[in-house]
């Protein structure tokens, strides 16, 4: 602590045992410095630039004990007394320490505001001696007896602060008094600003549209997204909507109906996570439109994991995520001319699901028959570029069932790599897929695929696992890669069956990773290159433009944990 | 000072037994003293004194100043002999003062002695506004006792610090000289012109102790008392 000319008689607060400094400058000489306490001289300094004293409230009695610091310093007159240097001036300077060895008295919290600025929190002052800090408690409401991350102020005069990167939380707040002699904690006082209430949802002939209020604080407003999944499944694997925009209040899903029972999920992401802040996350339950929907013109029907896919063969475009129990609303558009639709539905845990086939014109029940093992990642949805109006094969998750509908027996079963979520396929014994990757089959078991664009052929074992690549025209064995567990956790969507190749190696001081990721002729490619933690969650989440990319993360404690996963959320 | 006076009374009555006319004599005068050595210390007092004021100055080195003495002896028709006894004293002085206080290094110089006189008269006299003066020849000789006093005193406020230093140093003289001689009735008045030439010298010593001297890298510090001496003789003549 540093004793001020400016605040000469003023009473200073010694909580704890401190060093004080102060300066004496004068152009004089300067003989002794000598210090008194309560008019009893405890110091003398003669090493001048050494101007400081050590106190200790510990070893005084309560109470304001006067400090006087007097500089001795030469007259400088020329006399003889001077310059025998026994002619002085002395400068006088006094202060009062105060000495409080009590226990704290509890303060109050006055005031909390929530604000465009964010969150200012204002507080009763603490008039005793003994103040070392203020300590800002943020309870999170999901652990309200768990201090999060709390906030020293050191200022005894400060009695608020604005937390700038507050988006609006749940918080139990309370604030503390810090002395050497204990702590006093104010009553905590809840701060219940959801900031996106009410989340409202209108099913309409236009569309689906969800709405919620504004966020106040634009302050660390990052972003809005909007994520729903199949009712009661809490894994919101959708996004339908993301917005950096503030005022981007609501979001409407054109032409599309959501029959069924669902669960909606708003998200909203501080632009800086740093300090206490979080997502926000608030949840709404819907119980489905009594409505049907259309089938558009030539569009095609595929399934996913006991859900059914509705699109056309223009665009990707989810329509509806549904159940068993949409056959029976489904309903055909009036200009379909398209051939036969086939669906497959599945109970979400269920390893065994049904094949349907529709009528085209009727989309009426005209067949069914059973398939096994219809496993892989469930619950996510996908969104297609395109599909053949093949009316002989379907793939689920990680099988594709070709097959005769003449005989109506299965031609072939095939294995696919766990990455590979949704392909569609043609009949005509190859395996066509989007992207121009070509693929085919012996023996019923997928074996090759083979990249037009590179040139290499990827081989893949039955089991999924492995994966191999070789350079085609040499036919030079390039590497191998095991995919086992390194499945991306988080949600992967992927364009085609390109599916990210994600290499990494966990060197002594750095991480890589590195991969393609997708298709390099899109024009609207963009995604997110995400590494996760099961135990600790998201770690990193970094934007990538380039489809060719490499990452080094320097930063090597983020993967102290090995059971690290990379995945790539393609946008 | 008891043992000066002693020798003086027993040389008196000495040359009283052999004297026709017996004559006591009383001196005043001036004597100009050379005091090298001490004007030596002096001067490096003021170039090292830790009082680095530059009014500090030296008031007084050994300046002229007044001798007195006394003798007793007989005289004749041309000439006399006296035991004397003279008193010499001179000194220096470093001083400065201000508000705050003083400042002073003193050197007192003293020079006791103590030898005999010898005059002869001439024959010859000067008449001057119907007074007859006799020139005549003096000549002294003897020993000599030098007190020599250090002061440094300094004063601040209410407050002095006095340092102070005793010598001594012992000497043989010679102290030829003239002078005329004016007889009125029984008084002889003898206007007279001298100088002091020390033969030996002992060297300046602390008092009570003769073997701690004092000395310089030129060899022992003197008092030299060497210097003109004017001075004025007054004679009873009994």
């Amino acid at each position: 602590m540093r004793l001020s000319n400016n605040a000469i008689g003023d009473t200073i607060n010694v909580p704890i045992a401190t060093n004080f400094s102060f300066n004496v400058s004068t152009e004089n000489q300067i003989n002794l410095i000598q210090l008194y306490l309560n008019d009893n001289l405890f110091q003398e300094i003669r090493d001048i630039p050494e101007q400081r004293f050590y106190f200790n409230p510990t070893e005084y009695p309560n109470g304001i004990h006067k400090l006087e610091i007097v500089a001795i310093v030469k007259s400088e007159s020329g006399s003889l007394s001077d310059n025998l240097n026994s002619e002085n001036f002395l400068f006088v300077g006094t202060w009062y320490l105060s000495v409080d060895n009590t226990p704290p008295d509890a303060i109050e919290i006055n005031d909390i505001i929530e604000s465009e600025d964010g969150l200012t929190i204002s507080w009763e002052p603490y008039h005793k001696a003994n103040f070392l800090n203020y300590q800002i408690n943020l309870h999170r409401q999901e652990s309200p007896n768990e201090i999060y991350n709390p906030f020293l102020i050191k200022d005894k005069d400060q009695t608020s602060i604005t937390f700038t990167d507050y988006i609006g939380q749940r918080l139990q707040i309370s604030v503390s008094v810090n002395t050497n002699y204990g702590v006093a904690y104010s009553s905590k006082k809840l701060v219940n600003s959801y900031a996106i209430d009410p989340l409202t949802l209108d099913n309409n002939d236009e569309g689906f549209t969800v709405s919620w209020n504004k966020n106040k604080f634009p302050n660390n407003f990052g972003s809005y997204t909007l994520n729903t999944s199949s009712y009661p499944n809490s894994n919101y694997s959708l996004q339908l909507f993301t917005s950096p925009q503030i005022i981007d209040t609501s979001f409407t899903y054109e032409n599309s109906i959501f029959t069924e029972k669902l669960s909606l999920q708003l998200v909203i992401r501080p632009k800086s996570y740093d300090y206490f802040q979080q997502d926000i996350v608030r949840t709404i339950d819907y119980n489905g439109a009594d409505k049907s929907f259309d089938i558009p013109k030539n569009g095609s029907l595929s399934s996913f994991n006991g859900n059914a896919i509705l699109f056309d063969f223009e665009e990707i475009y989810l329509y509806q995520g549904l159940s068993n129990q949409m056959i029976n609303s489904v309903r055909h558009s009036n200009g379909s001319k398209s051939q036969d639709f086939i669906l497959s539905s599945s109970d979400l845990n269920s390893d065994s699901g049904i094949i349907y086939k529709l009528n085209a014109e009727s989309l009426g029940y005209i067949e069914s028959y059973n398939v096994e093992v219809l496993t892989g990642v469930r619950n996510r949805v996908l969104r297609l570029k395109a599909s053949s109006n093949s009316n002989r094969a379907i793939l689920t998750s990680d099988k594709c069932y070709l097959f005769d509908y003449e005989t109506q027996v299965v031609l072939a079963t095939t294995g696919l790599p766990p990455f590979s979520e949704k392909i569609d396929i043609s009949a005509n014994g190859n395996l066509i897929l989007i992207d121009n990757v070509i693929y085919s089959y012996e023996d019923g078991e997928l074996v090759v695929i083979r990249d037009s664009n590179t040139n290499v052929q990827t081989f893949f074992s039955n089991t999924g696992d492995i994966y191999y690549e070789v350079d085609q025209s040499n036919n030079l064995y390039i590497d191998t890669f095991e995919y086992k567990n390194r499945t991306p956790i988080n949600k992967t969507v992927i364009r085609g069956f390109r599916a990210p190749k994600i290499y990494f190696s966990k060197e002594e001081n750095f991480f890589l990773a590195s991969g393609y990721y997708g298709d390099d002729t899109s024009d609207d490619l963009s995604y997110d290159l995400l590494i996760v933690s099961p135990s600790q969650g998201m770690l990193k989440n970094i934007q990538v433009s380039n489809p060719n990319a490499s990452y080094y993360f320097l930063d090597n404690t983020l993967f102290s944990s090995d059971d690290i996963k990379l995945g790539v959320d393609l946008n | 000072m008891k043992c000066i006076c002693i020798i003086f009374i027993c040389i008196s009555f000495n040359t009283f037994a052999y004297s026709q006319n017996f004559e006591i004599s009383l001196r005043t005068g001036f004597g100009s003293f050379q005091m090298r050595d001490l004007k030596e210390i002096q001067d490096e007092v003021l170039e090292q004194t830790k009082i680095t004021i530059s009014d500090l100055k030296k008031t007084s080195s050994f300046p002229v100043y007044s001798v007195f003495g006394i003798s007793s002896g007989i005289s004749m028709t041309d000439y006399s002999i006296s035991a004397i006894f003279n008193y010499e004293s001179t000194g220096s002085r470093i001083a400065y003062n201000d508000y705050s206080g003083s400042y002073y290094f003193d050197q007192i110089a003293k020079n006791f002695i103590l030898g005999g006189n010898f005059k002869k008269y001439s024959k010859h006299r000067i008449p001057l506004n119907n007074y007859f003066f006799k020139p005549f020849f003096n000549f002294n000789s003897g020993i000599s006792l030098s007190h020599i006093t250090f002061i440094d005193k300094l004063t601040i406020g209410d407050e002095q610090l006095i340092e102070k230093l005793e010598l001594r140093e012992v000497s043989s003289f010679v102290e030829p000289g003239f002078g005329l001689s004016l007889f009125i009735s029984k008084i002889k008045i003898e206007p007279n012109l001298s100088i002091h030439i020390p033969t030996y010298r002992s060297g300046l010593f602390l008092e009570g102790n003769f073997d701690v001297k004092f000395e310089d890298e030129d060899g022992p510090i003197h008092a030299s008392w060497f210097g003109v001496r004017m001075g004025l003789n007054i004679t009873f003549i009994f």
